[in-house]
Parts: structure tokens; C-alpha cells; sequence
């Protein structure tokens, strides 16, 4: 049993686990992760695609094994702390409150120097602990005619790691928490539709309890082109409560728990709005919306497809690829495809040659929203953990436990001073620390 | 004179403060050592007002945001975080030798942002317009710059290990380790507070606060390496060559979730593609 404990305790484990957690997780940031399983087939080797699949190495962060490696990081933070708080909590209550010869014997840092008995005043070594050793919570005693000052500054430092630990615990069980109530889901929902359910990543249906409607949706773009805005107006329906609310990207919507996410878009039933001139004539004749991908017949050898629209043509606003279709003979040839823009309606009647020129007018379609939608119960426990372990890390490595010790002893005329000090951590940046309050320490009785 | 033109002007006043430093690390006499100081000093007072250049041109532009959004401007923050640090630590240590190995990561890393990298001020995507960017990137890079600190030290540290006559006036091997220590003891908690504000951007961005994106990954392994170091240093006690090597690891990692995921993987991360 104590063997087993001590196994779980043991520092030698914490190490393995960290630098074997830092090799593992590698493995799968160079073989993609989550992919269908027909797709790694056709990357691998049959023999390779075996092994890694039996080692679950495409969805390795899921996996038995390394799951099981971080519950054993967490097993190991626990037995560990419990197993070390006596020795933290000595540190903290530092008997060792009188500089006796033993205690003198265990410090590196410490030297004894004499001054005369009229230039001795315990009120200046009071003062001078409070202003220049920083701290009024010092401990005095007097013992066989010896005065004894102890100051063991932020000595509640030495928790600090505890609070680091203890935080990681709490993000652990805030991630297990998420793992095991949370899901993460998709839904597109078309301008004007309401929806009441969602479709999980594991192709689960989940009801929603209240209805989601999609009012709007709408992009910005840069003046070159760029995305500037995806932007989806909703309105939420729950019993007879109802509320509209704008979702962005990098602003979720969140209602009972459960956020939705500006995800992708996309647009159905597409029609464009496609003028027809006579080249010469400049008459009209042709006006109608047409829908994407379909031949319109112009005059008995011609028609036009519109093969594709965008909203936003490389920075020049709307524009539409067309593509003119003859019938000759029995056999019929596609013209090459050209462009026309919104904005720019003599562009077509300039740059090509042929019968007819086209202009571009309205689009008409309907966009559908494309929400992600996530519950995570755990996600608050994973944001105090990190809140507090930003408070660790602050009292572990700001607030550094620093120890003094000044012992006074009266002689016929003089006054016999020893000064000693001792810090666990940074002891080169202490040593410097310690003679500058030496000296100091010394100036104040000249 | 825009931005641009005052980088380049930057990058050759790194380049001769780094001459300078070459030279003094040779000859050891006092002013072209004074004079590779101040020229770092100098460049990077200009460096920090081209900065803030580029910052206003991408309001002149119409789409104003702090220029932290792509690689270029990314490697010039790196830039602004290692030479200010450098400078902080040659002023409170008076350690001007290990100028010449500091000096040329700035150096290097200019001269390559501005030939190889678009240097284009771009608008920002919706992913990235969102405050969490510049707490997550201001607080990666200055822990990136105490970990290149730390690993020139450690450098530093096993070469004069190895040559002790050569490496005579540099400062004594426990000043080096304790260096390193507080190095680390600084970029430790700013990168956990760059995972965490990038967990948290990721959070409002994507819906999920960790998604074992390659990036990610390569953070916490970096993360896993650093914890390694300060418990082997507290715990078991290692000192000197061992942690020096296990901190030169970490940066090696460090390099690889800043430069190698994005030219060698592919994640979510827009850093990437040159
Ligand atoms: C990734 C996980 C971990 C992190 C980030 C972490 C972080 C820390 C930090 C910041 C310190 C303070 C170091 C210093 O004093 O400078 C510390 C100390 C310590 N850690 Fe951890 N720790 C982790 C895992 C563990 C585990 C699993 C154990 C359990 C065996 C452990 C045991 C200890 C002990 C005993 C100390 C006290 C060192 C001392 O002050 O003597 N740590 N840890």
C-alpha cells in the first residue's frame, strides 16, 4: 500500500509524465486529427494504417492511453501535495524563531559585527526592519539577556505552489465536466426559418427547448475584398418569451447554457438579375432573374449559362461568370467565360466582341446562417482555475519568502549585533539583496 | 518617411550595434561596447515609434487595428520584446558580452520579416478583430523573449563550462543558472497567460476553448517542458548543465509552436502562410 502511495507521490513520476505528455502530444500535431478513417487509408501503407489506428494516433488527444496519462499528472498533483504539506507548512511557521548557535550553523548568509553602547538604540533596528527589511510583522524575543528578531516576509508564498496545483485540479474537473454533459453541434438556418433542433457532431439529433429563427443575415466587406463582418440577426422563442440578438464572430449568443457561434453561411435558390443587349442596336432584349447553372436560349443557336455570382469579385462588388453556349450543327461549343459587374455596366459592351453584351443587375437570393452551436457546463470551473492560477503563479514567483534574523546581545560597552538571513529560491539575487541591507543595517548606528 | 522605411533604418542600426557588440566581445575595450549599446538603444526607440507609425497608417487606412495580426507584424513585436528585455537586463546586470548572441536574433529575424514576409498592412478578418488578440499575442511574446533570453544564457552557460579559459569574463556559472531561472521564472506565467487568453479568445471565436489545434499543441508541449524545468530545479535539485540543456530544449520548442507549426503544419492559427 505505502508503496503504491509513495509511486503516486513520487516527484521521479511528475517529470516522466510531464516530458512523456510533451513527446506524445507531438504525434498529433504532424498526423491530422479527426479525419474520416477512409481518408488516413488511402495516405498509409496498410501495415502503418493498422498501428496507428490500433494506437488510436488519429484521434490521439481522445485516446484511452493519453487520456489516461493526464488523469495520472492529475493523480500524481494530488498524492503529492498531500503527501509534502508538512515540509510547506514548516516553511510557512518557521520555528526556528531564535537565532540559537544551531540554528546559526544551518544559515550560509550571516555576519556578526560590534558597535559602541551609546550608539545603540533598539528603536532605530525596530524602524529599520519595518522600512528597509519591508515588513512590521517581525517576531521578538528575549532570551538569557539576548534580544532576538525574526521576520519570515510573505511567508504564505510557500502555498503558492498549492494554489497552482490546486487551480490545475479545478480545470481538469472543469474540462471532465465539459467532456461528459457538454456537446458541440451545428445548425443552419435559412433567413426567415426557425429552428428547434441542432444536429450534434456525433450526427445525434438534440432538441433544443425554445426555437431559434434566423431574421438576417449579412456580410461586409473591406473596400480590397476581405471579410469584414459576418453577421447574423436572430430572434429567440421560448414559451412566450421572445428577444432579437445580433451574432457575430468573436460575439456568441448564449441562452440557457447553451452558446451559439457564428460559424460559416452559405446562400440557396440563387437568381441574378441578367440584362441583354443587341450589340449594335443597344436594344433591350432580355430582363429577367435567372437562376445560377441554367442555359437561357437567347435566339435559336445561342443561349447563356450564369456559372457563378459573388457577392464581392476581388474588390470590384458584385460580379457574374457567364459563359455563352452554341448550338452548331448538332454539336455545341462553349464560348470562353467573361465577367460582368454591377458596378461597371459598360464593362462587357468594351472588353468583348460578338452579338449580344450583358449587364448585371439585382441578386436575389437567400442566405442561410451556418451557427455552431456548444454547451459546456464546465467552461466557468476552466476559467476560475485559470484566474486562480494566475494568482499562483503571482504569489509563487513574485512574492518570493524571504527570512531575517538579528540577535542582540549587550556587552560591558558594546553591543554585539549578528545578522543573518536566507531565502530558498533565487539565492544569487538574494545574496546581492542581503549585503545591501547589511550595509545598510550598519549605517544606521554611524 | 513611412513605417516601413524606418524598420529597414532599424535593422541596420541592429546590424552594426550587433558589429559593435562582435567587436567588444573580442577586444574588450569600452567604447565600441558603449557603442553597440547605444545604438541597440537607439534602434529601438526608433523600432517602438515605427511601431506606433504603423498603428496610425492602419487608421489612415480605414482600417485601424494594432499591428499584431500577421507575421510581419508579429516578428517585429518579437523584435521589440527581445532588444527592449536586452536592454533591461545589460542595465540592471551590466552583462554587455552576451550582447553579440543576443543581437543577432533581431538582427536575423528583421532582415528576413521584411524580405520574405508581405509587409502589406492588412484588414482584419472577423476571427481576429476581438480584444483577446492583443492580450493573447503582447503576453506570448514577451514570454517568448524571456525564454530567448534564457536559452542564449544557457548557451552561454555550457560553453563556458566547456571552455572556462575562453570564457573567463563572463560572469561566474551560479550567476548564469540563476539567470536562466529567472528568465524562465518570468516567461513561465506569461505563457500560461497567453494559453489562457488564447483558450479564452478561442472560447469566444470558435466555441471551444481547446481543440488540439497544432498551435495549441505545440503550447502546452512547450508548457510541459518549462513545468519540467522548475520541477526538476525544485524538486530534484537540478542545477547547472542539466536544466541549462533542459532550457535550451524549451526554446527549441518555443521556436517550433512560433515558427514551425505555421511553416511546417496547418492550424487555425492566420500567423502562417509566407
Ligand atoms: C503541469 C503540471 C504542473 C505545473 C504547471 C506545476 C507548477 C508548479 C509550480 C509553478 C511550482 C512552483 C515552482 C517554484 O517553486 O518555482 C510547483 C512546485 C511544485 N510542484 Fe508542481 N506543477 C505541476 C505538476 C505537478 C505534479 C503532477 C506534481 C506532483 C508530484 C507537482 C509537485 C510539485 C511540488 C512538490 C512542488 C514544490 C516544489 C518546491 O517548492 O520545493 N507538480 N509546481
Amino acid at each position: 500500500m505505502k508503496k503504491i502511495v509513495n509511486f503516486f507521490a513520487s516527484l521521479k513520476l511528475t517529470l516522466f509524465l510531464l516530458i512523456v505528455l510533451a513527446l506524445t502530444s507531438i504525434i498529433g500535431t504532424i498526423i491530422p486529427q479527426g479525419l474520416n478513417k477512409s481518408q488516413y487509408a488511402q495516405h498509409f501503407s496498410p501495415f502503418v494504417f493498422k498501428i496507428f489506428n490500433a494506437l488510436n494516433f488519429f484521434d490521439m488527444y481522445h485516446s484511452w492511453w493519453f487520456l489516461t496519462l493526464l488523469a495520472l499528472l492529475i493523480i500524481n498533483l494530488i498524492f503529492c501535495s498531500l503527501k509534502h504539506y508538512k515540509v510547506t507548512i514548516k516553511r510557512v511557521y518557521d520555528k526556528n524563531i531564535i537565532l540559537t548557535p544551531q540554528v546559526e550553523k544551518t544559515i550560509i548568509l550571516k555576519n556578526s559585527f560590534s558597535i559602541p553602547k551609546k550608539k545603540f538604540e533598539l528603536e532605530k533596528v525596530e524602524k529599520f526592519i519595518k522600512e528597509k527589511l519591508g515588513s512590521d510583522k517581525f517576531i521578538k524575543n528575549e532570551v538569557n539577556g539576548e534580544i532576538h528578531y525574526f521576520l519570515n516576509k510573505f511567508r504564505y508564498s510557500n502555498f503558492g505552489y498549492y494554489i497552482v496545483h490546486l487551480s490545475l485540479i479545478i480545470i481538469g474537473i472543469g474540462a471532465i465536466i465539459g467532456g461528459i454533459w457538454g456537446f458541440k453541434g451545428m445548425v443552419n438556418i435559412m433567413e426567415g426559418d426557425t429552428v428547434d433542433k441542432i444536429m450534434l457532431r456525433s450526427m445525434k439529433v438534440y432538441p433544443l427547448d425554445f426555437k431559434i429563427k434566423c431574421i438576417d443575415f449579412d456580410i461586409k466587406f473591406y473596400p480590397d475584398g476581405t471579410p469584414k463582418e459576418y453577421k447574423s440577426l436572430v430572434e429567440i422563442i421560448d414559451g412566450d418569451k421572445k428577444f432579437q440578438k445580433e451574432i457575430k464572430v468573436n460575439h456568441p449568443l448564449r441562452y440557457k447554457g447553451i452558446t451559439f457561434y457564428q460559424a460559416s453561411y452559405g446562400t440557396v435558390g440563387q437568381e441574378v438579375e441578367i440584362k441583354v443587349y443587341n450589340r449594335i442596336s443597344k436594344k433591350l432584349l432580355f430582363d429577367k432573374f435567372i437562376p445560377l447553372k441554367m442555359p437561357i436560349p437567347l435566339d435559336n443557336s445561342t443561349k447563356f449559362v450564369v456559372l457563378n455570382y459573388s457577392d464581392n469579385f476581388q474588390g470590384f462588388g458584385p460580379a457574374a461568370q457567364i459563359a455563352i453556349v452554341k448550338n452548331n450543327m448538332h454539336t455545341h461549343f462553349n464560348t470562353k467565360p467573361f465577367i460582368i459587374f454591377k458596378n461597371f455596366p459598360d464593362f462587357d459592351l468594351k472588353h468583348r466582341d460578338g452579338k449580344y453584351y450583358f449587364q448585371l443587375g439585382n441578386a436575389n437570393f437567400k442566405y442561410y446562417t451556418g451557427l455552431q452551436v456548444t454547451k459546456d457546463p464546465g467552461v466557468n470551473l476552466v476559467w476560475l482555475g485559470c484566474f486562480i492560477m494566475t494568482i499562483g503563479f503571482f504569489i509563487t514567483f513574485f512574492l518570493i519568502n524571504k527570512k531575517y534574523w538579528i540577535r542582540i546581545k549587550e556587552d560591558k560597552n558594546k553591543v554585539n549585533i549578528t545578522f543573518a538571513g536566507s531565502c530558498r529560491k533565487n539565492r544569487i539575487g538574494f545574496e546581492k539583496e542581503y549585503y545591501n541591507k547589511l550595509e545598510e543595517f550598519k549605517k544606521i548606528f554611524s | 518617411m513611412n513605417s516601413g522605411h524606418l524598420f529597414s533604418i532599424v535593422t541596420f542600426l541592429y546590424f552594426f550595434s550587433f558589429v559593435f557588440y562582435l567587436v567588444y566581445f573580442f577586444m574588450r575595450d569600452r567604447f565600441t561596447g558603449k557603442a553597440g549599446f547605444f545604438l541597440a538603444v537607439v534602434g529601438f526607440i526608433l523600432e517602438v515609434i515605427a511601431f506606433f507609425m504603423r498603428w496610425s497608417e492602419s487608421y489612415k487606412m480605414g482600417i485601424g487595428h494594432i499591428p499584431l495580426s500577421n507575421l510581419y507584424e508579429s516578428l517585429v513585436f518579437f523584435t521589440i520584446c527581445t532588444v527592449g528585455i536586452y536592454i533591461f537586463v545589460e542595465l540592471k546586470y551590466k552583462f554587455r558580452v552576451a550582447g553579440v548572441f543576443v543581437m543577432i536574433f533581431p538582427v536575423l529575424t528583421l532582415a528576413f520579416a521584411q524580405l520574405y514576409t508581405p509587409t502589406r498592412i492588412e484588414p482584419l478578418v472577423p476571427a481576429l478583430q476581438s480584444n483577446w488578440l492583443t492580450a493573447h499575442v503582447v503576453t506570448c511574446f514577451l514570454s517568448y523573449a524571456a525564454f530567448a533570453v534564457s536559452c542564449g544564457v544557457s548557451i552561454l552557460y555550457l560553453l563556458k563550462m566547456k571552455y572556462p579559459e575562453k570564457f573567463k569574463f563572463v560572469p561566474s556559472l551560479s550567476v548564469l543558472d540563476n539567470l536562466i531561472y529567472k528568465s524562465i521564472a518570468i516567461g513561465f506565467p506569461l505563457l500560461s497567460l497567453g494559453i489562457i487568453t488564447g483558450a479564452a479568445w478561442a472560447n469566444y471565436a470558435w466555441g471551444s476553448y481547446w481543440s488540439w489545434d497544432p498551435k495549441e499543441t505545440w503550447s502546452l508541449i512547450t508548457w510541459f517542458v518549462y513545468a519540467a524545468y522548475l520541477h526538476a530545479r525544485f524538486t530534484h535539485g537540478w542545477r547547472g548543465k542539466k536544466s541549462a540543456i533542459l532550457s535550451a530544449i524549451g526554446f527549441i520548442s518555443v521556436l517550433f509552436t512560433y515558427l514551425g507549426v505555421n511553416l511546417l503544419l496547418s492550424g487555425l492559427h492566420s500567423y502562417g502562410s509566407l
